[in-house]
């Protein structure tokens, strides 16, 4: 999918800058593979290769926890989560079974899941869309449009599985394959569930097609 | 009435507005400072050990501190055990105590003796002593022709 790049939108993560990093951080000349920092990681606790770990997959974790939550404290506590899991048991983690982003999204959702249990009474009365407190001209940006609004509302609307999915294959442009390893299911129900929620999507937004034309 | 839906593009259009923003500055900070409290408040004995006797100064220091804790705890404990607390008084100490009672008894029994004893007789036998049994003559008699008045004199 093209993905359109704002120049007012610096500090937002846009599926093109998620693509630079990857390319970097999964085939690039200049940096070390996710096995070797990996290794590095396993078998010396090298704090450097955890934070290089750390800085590929920072952006990526947190903006796929925030289009899933909308939820600022959520997102950055659950990829914080995610990161300790990752230094702790940096040994589970099999390169035979699965890509190491794959491994990690596996957790980020676990711990949303998890955040969303222990949570279910507050987020019970309605959450809050937050942003982090550094980039109020980020906030201003998205609070302006409306349409990104109502993109983002039918989003958050949608059926957790249908979301989750949609999230992954949109924004984060991972293989329906590995969509399914890191939610458990094969790969035709992920087909379906990205199909059905693209279906609820066009209806969903339909009415910012009508306001245009 | 016909319902209008978006077409396939026009969604991945609207799709791809919807940027999230990046994660703060400070989470890779805030998840270092959490391993390293964890690694800290994980460490066990054994490694407080390794790292105590890293070097001979924290050996010397170390040693030093134990002697001390050792001396503060022998003279908390000592006036504890055997004054303040009964249910710690050891052996030793009930040793005492029974011996002193023991001798104090016996002190006054003799005195007691002493006060109520009637005079003896030459043989060193009471006069208001009992006379022996008939049993206890016949045995007498029985020692006298097989041991001689010498020997049972002797026993």
């Amino acid at each position: 999918m093209a993905a359109t790049v704002r120049e007012e939108g610096l500090p937002l993560v846009s599926n093109s800058a998620i693509q630079t990093k990857t390319a970097i951080g999964e085939g690039g000349d200049t940096a070390p593979s996710d096995l070797d920092l990996m290794n590095r990681l396993t078998n010396a606790q090298d704090r450097q290769a955890f934070i290089m770990l750390m800085t590929r997959y920072q952006d990526r974790l947190y903006a796929t926890a925030w289009r899933l939550s909308r939820n600022h404290e959520l997102s950055e506590d659950s990829v914080q989560e995610t990161f300790i899991t990752l230094w702790k048991k940096s040994k589970q983690w099999n390169p035979d079974k699965g890509k190491l982003s794959t491994w990690l999204y596996t957790i980020l959702l676990n711990e949303i899941k998890c955040f969303y249990r222990s949570n279910r009474l507050v987020l019970k009365n309605g959450y809050q869309e937050t942003y982090p407190d550094q980039e109020p001209n980020a906030i201003q940006i998205l609070q302006n449009s409306s349409e990104e609004r109502a993109v983002r509302d039918a989003i958050v609307s949608l059926p957790d599985k249908q979301k989750q999915a949609l999230i992954l294959f949109t924004y984060e442009d991972l293989p329906q394959k590995d969509i399914a390893r890191i939610m458990g299911l094969s790969s035709k129900a992920v087909e379906r569930l990205i199909s059905r929620a693209r279906e609820n999507l066009k209806n969903k937004l339909a009415h910012l097609q009508e306001g245009r034309t | 009435m016909t319902e209008k839906k978006l077409t396939d593009g026009q969604l991945d259009k609207l799709l791809s507005q919807n940027e999230a923003p990046q994660a703060p500055d400070t989470l890779q900070r805030d998840v270092l400072t959490r391993i390293t409290k964890e690694k800290m408040s994980r460490r066990d004995w054994r490694g407080y050990f390794s790292s105590l006797f890293s070097s001979r100064a924290s050996l010397a220091g170390f040693a030093l501190s134990a002697l001390l804790v050792v001396g503060i705890f022998t003279y908390i404990r000592q006036p504890i055990s055997t004054q303040n607390n009964p249910s710690t008084i050891n052996a030793d100490s009930i040793d005492l105590a029974l011996q002193e009672t023991i001798d104090k008894d016996i002190v006054l029994l003799e005195i007691s003796l002493a006060m109520n004893e009637p005079a003896a007789n030459k043989e060193g036998i009471a006069e208001d002593q009992p006379p022996p049994s008939k049993e206890a003559q016949d045995i007498e008699e029985f020692l006298d022709e097989i041991l001689g008045i010498e020997s049972r004199e002797y026993l």
